[in-house]
């Protein structure tokens, strides 16, 4: 009987849901613009200074407004919160002597979600709470350490000068490119105010005990989950509505918005959709299940075959739109180049060699990619077009092997050598994390590699374990990707030998004195023609000397409902879900 | 015939030919294990080597033509059985290939071999650890052996000399033979306390064994898989199987404590104890062997939910190598293929047929010893 | 019978304790750096060559707040020849290095100070406000140097830099104060490893008191202080209960409607053993046992929510439940997204638990007591209503007992694919990061249901029959 009892209202309940899911579809198109995106991860913070995850900064920059960002389509530094992108000005005299000047002027019309204004104090805000000594952000210094001094005009609050003593390749970038926080909502106690960025930046001074107190304060309430997840403000068109702790993050769009207001806002200030909903879904066939089913309208990242396979199936076809743009960012294999195995030239080409990149084209990418020859991303205009990309050579690379002196003396079947006074197995081990991406060519390095002799070991790592072993220069080979900016390239942090220490950003060990050179005179070249051609010349040394292996650029896939109209990019995500319409 | 395959799979499925001939002169690559490079670099002929491409004299190839690693991207990647093939006949891909061109019948003649190894192995292992402890415990309980105290203080000092000789610092031989002179001291110490009497206490084995179980128990699965697969440093088979096997002896071991304790208060085991035959003895000749056919009903389930907890970890992508080719991580592609219904169909059914073997099995065995039991009464 | 009860309850307690420190102690045999991997960031903005002093100091700094810089137990053993601050020189990479070097040259007051000398050195050059070229110098190859294993390499890269920093004509002398002690010190150590002065000494044994990590983390579990995610500084145990919240939910349907169908099933195929359609009846059950979850899971997701076949359920997480108005609302949106999960979970148990129930009925079936009903008259339907299936339960009972605490560890695999937020995530997610201080009390918490629900049920059990032994 109770069980008759159970059912009964367990058909009840579901009848009644039914009714009630279908209830909530109609009003959906009636009601404002929502735009449901699947993220893959649930971002830890949305405070921009700690969070780790590209999904956080893809939702951060709607709210916090970053000073300029490049632009989705022109790829071109845009102003958001200032008038417009500064210009460089000589300083020839005062402490400044011989560095450059830059003077940014806010737009009078940016205000913060409270209606007041963003001004010069925020700025230096921002900056201050980055040398807070207990804030935890030293990325960040590093890269706002370029900044000599900063400059508030008492009688324009709008109004600041940065000064910049040293030459770096991309002074606007560290000027500009970052979050803004408003300074009367992170720091409601005004703590910061107390300090000036010139003591802040001293590394040897000496804080009294209740500076010490105030400054410990801050950065404990700055870093906690209430800035972080709770009280998250800034210029950008969205604030944040709801997070639900494993389900998802809801942004919703300002109803009094300074960016309305003003003509012709620039792309990334605009926002359409009335409210954005982050969902996780963590696994990809579920991920999938939930574009299909409505349930979300956007999904990036999605496996190769899965968009091949549902572009090409009339039923799916009808319902979401495709997008492929090529991303700016490459995927190469590192290579250690301080392992003796690796030291040797001929047998990184080797390996270069026995690739069978058609294949992981074809297979892997689905045709989604693009070879590359070197670090410049394939569109921009210094790119080595003479240079072809390497491809599959066993019979080359077998020579390769044996012209290093690499023989099989031992008769196990892998060629040996004696390096050092002992004798070396070609033996090389890739480290990859459970990517799927990754673990195919693994697979494929292996199995080709082996063709040519090479013995290759695949370790699957944790994402900590992995970036460890990097770090402490304990691998041989990873996969890898190099993100490349739309502006120049500044090669000096990857491919100069100075750049080859613990911590620094030179990680397969690289060295050159002919690199070396050329990358000096890149940095310091006055003319494009000149710079063009020092580009070509150390592509054509990477070319040579493979320090790492470069495989393809690969082409985002992007699946979008036809409800929208989107705009697609060749930035990370691929997508801007802020300038999503609703389609005719 | 799963047992078949996992032992001659390499036979089977290779690409490499039990024997060619090529410009006069026959080689056996299966059997002599040189390296395909190494016989380009020796025989131009062979260069590149592919076993398909070069036209040999004569040639006899394995059934399968194809290792269950080999990656065929070229013409092979992610055909279907039923549709056409760019291959002749003979090197058809009977039941397609993946994404990476594998073939999915050397992945399946593999995955006999790997699930079978990973069941067997740690059930083996889980055995190997649960009775001994689980009789033991049983079969002395709490009370049997008697400690003196002065035993138990002079242990501890023994315990805490060997950790003081861990920690000098010298070279691992000497270290050794220090602790080895060491022991020999205490052993003699040992036999001095024998004189001095003082009050005894009984040894509470059994509890130590059951406080153990429940420390492996309570620690979750997911826990002890991933903090051994982290601290170990090469991920393969091996790991894997210890893992399994050190989450399955406490149930062994508790299956066979219970066994025990039942039978170690019968009639006939308590006149062999009259009898003086010595503990050691009577435990494996007369109370294991009987308590095991109840817990060989247990070890057959434990077979195959091992092979199903191989599969799950190889879906977490934490388990085997990425180059291993099984049952389960082929159902774990198919995840992400579904339209790929022979990435589904053969492994599921492998794994269904192998448990329904073993259950069956399972089955046979308990109705034989029921039987059994009925004739004994 | 009471003391035996207390002595039963400290000796579980003991065991928790037992517990406590085997898992502070497989924390720490955990591979990688965590503070490094908190520091350093997936894909950098910028590449930016970081500058070591700072990073040091955010080591430090983030090192001191999770109290990495304090002992590990209340006691250390530590061998003989390294100086007591060595476990202490942090980060875990230099510590490596130094230990090393001890190794190496059977100094360790030498290594210490070559170490400190190293460390000062790199610190004043560093932090220097105005980068000349030898500062930067200097600061860059100590940096190097305390990652340098080898004192051999060592020594030659710091002649290297003693020599380049003489022939730079705007030499800062203040830098090479400290490069000729650093050589003077490494040449020290690496004479007297060549000369064979290697001191023999005991471990030393050292009382650390109550200021050590674990000490600190065991009170954590049980004080007013918050326990902190190192992942997103949410509250510890409020991410537990909101995980558990979804777990028992999930496994608590799951199990309601495996037990309950399985247990009708039972008794059905028990009646009907060896008939046509059992047979077949019992071969879907193995089905479904034989495959593994996470396809099943799959399988589902595919073919009824995706479209590609029937799109009658939504797909993974929970839903807008928040938004539903009425309670009725919420619990049916509810519902509607936690019916596959729990349809998947409790279909793998089915099979279990209608095996179980077969066997038993099919145990009792032989009982003596059943014959002696029969013989008295009673219909069979009545024997099985009223006798057989209620024997028949009590081993199902014992399962439910049994299955408690897996009830609360959670279903990783289905909570990955249907994307809840349960334990089994939690747990999983938390491993993986490393955040210790979620993942400790998961772990306390389960340890303490399953150790004291062994003590339940033997109480239980000597309860219910006296003649249970105490074990």
């Amino acid at each position: 009987m109770v069980r008759k009892g159970i059912q009964h209202i367990i058909l009840t309940t579901s009848l009644l849901l039914l009714a009630l899911s279908s209830c909530k579809t109609g009003i959906e198109t009636s009601t404002p613009l929502v735009v449901n995106v699947r993220i893959a991860q649930e971002p830890e913070t949305l405070n921009p200074l700690f969070s780790k995850s590209s999904f956080a900064t893809q939702i951060e920059s709607l709210i916090l407004l970053p000073v300029a960002e490049y632009d989705p389509v022109s790829l071109k530094l845009s102003p958001l919160l200032i008038t417009e992108i500064p210009t460089e000005q000589k300083v020839s005299e005062g402490k400044h002597s011989g560095g450059s000047m830059y003077t940014l002027h806010f737009r009078p019309e940016a205000t913060w979600t409270d209606g007041s204004p963003v001004t010069a104090e925020d700025y230096l805000f921002t900056i201050k709470s980055v040398y807070n000594p207990y804030v935890n952000a030293s990325s960040m210094r590093g890269f706002f350490g370029f900044i000599s001094e900063i400059q508030t005009d008492p009688k324009d609050a709008k109004k600041v000068t940065v000064f910049i003593d040293s030459t770096y390749i991309l002074p606007l970038d560290v000027i500009t490119n970052f979050q803004l926080f408003p300074a009367n909502v992170y720091d409601p106690k005004n703590i910061m105010t107390g300090f000036t960025l010139e003591e802040l930046r001293d590394p040897n001074k000496k804080w009294t005990a209740e500076q010490d107190t105030l400054l410990k304060q801050f950065a404990e309430s700055f870093e906690s989950p209430h800035f972080g997840r709770e009280m998250v403000m800034g210029a950008g068109p969205y604030e944040l509505d709801n997070w639900t702790t494993g389900e998802f993050i809801r942004l919703k769009r300002k109803s009094n918005y300074w960016g309305d207001k003003i003509s012709n806002p620039p792309l990334l200030v605009q926002g359409y959709p009335t409210e954005i909903n982050y969902r996780f879904y963590g696994d990809a066939a579920t991920a999938e299940a939930a574009l299909k089913s409505g349930v979300v309208d956007v999904m990036g990242d999605v496996s190769a075959s899965t968009f091949i396979k549902m572009k090409n199936d009339p039923q799916w076809a009808d319902k979401f739109q495709f997008a492929s743009p090529a991303l700016l960012q490459m995927n190469y294999l590192l290579l250690n180049n301080h392992k003796p195995i690796l030291a040797d030239k001929r047998i990184r080409q080797a390996l270069a060699y026995c690739l069978d990149y058609d294949g992981i084209m074809k297979n892997v990418l689905q045709g989604l990619g693009q070879r590359t020859v070197g670090p410049i991303h394939p569109t921009k205009r210094y790119y080595d077009k003479d240079l072809k990309p390497i491809q599959q050579d066993i019979n080359k690379s077998i020579a390769l092997i044996k012209a290093a002196g690499w023989k099989d003396t031992n008769g196990n079947g892998i060629p040996d050598k004696i390096i050092d006074g002992k004798l070396q197995e070609l033996s090389i081990s890739i480290k990859i994390t459970n990517q799927e991406e990754g673990k195919a060519i693994a697979n494929i390095l292996k199995e080709n590699a082996k063709k040519a002799g090479i013995d290759i070991n695949i370790e699957v790592l944790e994402t900590s374990q992995f970036n460890d072993a990097r770090r402490q220069n304990n691998f041989d080979i990873e996969p890898m990707r190099m993100r490349s900016l739309p502006t120049l390239d500044d090669p000096y942090a990857t491919w100069h030998s100075q750049s080859d220490k613990p911590g620094g950003n030179n990680v397969s060990g690289f060295h050159s004195m002919a690199a070396d050179s050329v990358i000096n005179e890149i940095r310091t070249d006055a003319s494009e023609k000149e710079r063009d051609i020092d580009y070509h010349s150390l592509q054509e040394i990477l070319y040579e000397e493979q320090p790492v292996i470069f495989l393809y650029v690969p082409l985002e896939r992007i699946i979008v409902s036809k409800k929208f109209e989107f705009l697609s990019s060749s930035r990370k995500p691929g997508y801007f879900e802020n300038l999503f319409k609703r389609a005719s | 015939m799963i047992t078949f395959f996992a032992l001659f799979g390499p036979l089977i499925s290779n690409d490499k030919p039990y024997c060619c001939r090529l410009e006069g002169i026959t080689y056996y690559p299966l059997f002599s294990g040189i390296s395909e490079a190494e016989l380009s670099a020796q025989h131009p002929a062979f260069s590149p080597v592919d076993w398909r491409t070069t036209s040999f004299e004569s040639i006899w190839r394995t059934p399968i033509p194809y290792s269950h690693h080999a990656i065929d991207l070229k013409s092979g990647a992610h055909l279907s059985p039923t549709g056409t093939q760019p291959l002749s006949l003979k090197f058809r891909h009977w039941l397609g290939t993946d994404i990476l061109g594998r073939d999915v019948l050397a992945g399946m003649i593999r995955g006999c071999r790997v699930s079978l190894f990973i069941g067997l192995g740690s059930m083996l292992i889980a055995l190997l650890i649960g009775i001994p402890l689980g009789s033991v415990a049983a079969y002395y309980g709490n009370g049997y052996w008697r400690i003196s105290w002065i035993e138990l203080l002079l242990s501890g000092i023994v315990l805490f000399g060997m950790v003081c000789i861990w920690y000098l610092s010298y070279s691992t031989l000497i270290k050794i033979i220090i602790a080895t002179l060491f022991l020999i001291v205490a052993w003699f110490l040992f036999r001095l306390t024998k004189f001095i009497s003082s009050k005894k206490i009984g040894f509470p084995l059994d509890t130590l064994v059951m406080s153990l179980i429940s420390i492996v128990d309570s620690f979750p699965g997911l826990f002890i898989i991933l903090i051994l697969l982290v601290i170990f440093p090469s991920k393969g088979l091996m790991t894997v199987l210890l893992a399994i096997a050190l989450l399955r002896w406490p149930v062994m071991a508790r299956y066979i404590r219970a066994e025990i304790f039942k039978m170690k208060e019968s009639n006939y085991i308590k006149s062999a104890q009259l009898l003086n035959i010595p503990d050691f003895r009577i435990l494996s000749r007369h109370l294991v062997p009987y308590a095991f056919r109840p817990v060989m009903i247990s070890f057959i389930f434990g077979v195959s939910s091992a092979i199903l907890a191989e599969s799950s970890l190889s879906f977490l992508g934490i388990g085997l190598p990425p180059e291993e080719m099984n049952w389960g991580r082929l159902l774990s592609e198919s995840r992400n293929h579904f339209d790929d219904w022979w990435l589904v169909f053969f492994p599921g059914c492998a794994i269904f047929f192998t448990l329904l073997s073993l259950y069956t099995i399972g089955n046979m065995v308990q109705k034989r010893m029921e039987e059994g039991s009925f004739r004994e009464m | 019978m009471k003391s035996s009860l207390l002595r039963r309850f400290i000796g579980s307690l003991f065991l928790l304790w037992i517990i406590s420190i085997i898992a502070f102690w497989l924390s720490k045999l955990a591979p990688g750096d965590e503070v490094m991997d908190y520091l350093t960031i997936d894909e950098p903005r910028y590449n930016i060559n970081s500058n070591p002093f700072e990073l040091r100091n955010a080591y430090q700094l983030i090192a001191h707040r999770r109290g990495l810089d304090l002992p590990l137990f209340y006691w250390s053993i530590t061998p003989g020849i390294y100086p007591e601050e060595v476990n202490r020189i942090l980060p875990f990479d230099d510590r490596i290095v130094v230990k090393e070097w001890i190794d190496e040259s059977k100094n360790g007051e030498g290594s210490l100070a070559l170490y400190n000398l190293l460390k000062t050195g790199m610190n004043t050059s560093c932090s220097e406000k105005n980068h000349s070229f030898s500062g930067e110098l200097t600061c860059q190859d100590f940096n190097k140097a305390m990652k340098t294993a080898e004192l051999m390499e060592m020594q030659k890269n710091l002649h290297l830099l003693s020599e380049t920093l003489k022939s730079d004509p705007a030499l800062d002398s203040g830098v090479l104060i400290f490069v000729s002690p650093v050589l003077a010190s490494c040449d020290k150590l690496l004479n007297e490893k060549n000369h064979g002065t290697g001191l023999v000494r005991l471990p030393v044994i050292k009382w650390n008191g109550l200021h050590n990590q674990y000490h600190r983390w065991m009170t954590g579990l049980f004080s007013q202080r918050p326990l902190t995610s190192l992942v997103d500084g949410l509250n510890a145990w409020g991410k537990i209960f909101d995980a558990m919240k979804w777990t028992l939910l999930l496994n608590g349907f799951a199990f309601l409607l495996a037990i309950s169908i399985g247990v009708v099933i039972g008794i059905w195929s028990g009646r009907h053993d060896g008939k046509p359609l059992e047979r077949i009846f019992n071969w879907i059950l193995f089905a479904l046992f034989a495959l593994p979850s996470f396809w099943l899971g799959t399988l589902f997701i595919y073919a009824l929510t995706s479209g590609e076949w029937l799109s009658v359920f939504p797909s993974g997480g929970l839903g807008s439940y928040q938004g539903a108005g009425s309670w009725i609302g919420k619990w049916g949106i509810l519902f509607v997204h936690l019916f596959l999960p729990v349809t998947c979970l409790a279909l793998g148990a089915l099979a279990y638990v209608s095996r179980q129930m077969k066997q038993s009925i099919l145990h009792q079936y032989q009982q003596p007591y059943v014959k002696a009903l029969r013989a008295q008259g009673i219909s069979e339907r009545t024997i099985m209503r009223k006798h057989i299936v209620r024997n028949a339960l009590f081993p199902v009972i014992t399962i439910i007992g049994g299955s408690i605490p897996a009830l609360l560890s959670g279903s990783l695999i289905i909570e990955v694919i249907y994307s809840i937020p349960g334990m089994g995530r939690l747990m999983y997610n938390s491993l993986l990061a490393q955040d210790w201080p979620v993942v400790f009390p998961i772990l306390m918490l389960g340890a303490a249901i399953t150790v004291f629900s062994y003590l339940l049920t033997d109480i239980v059990y000597k309860w219910a029959d006296p003649r249970v032994k105490t074990v």
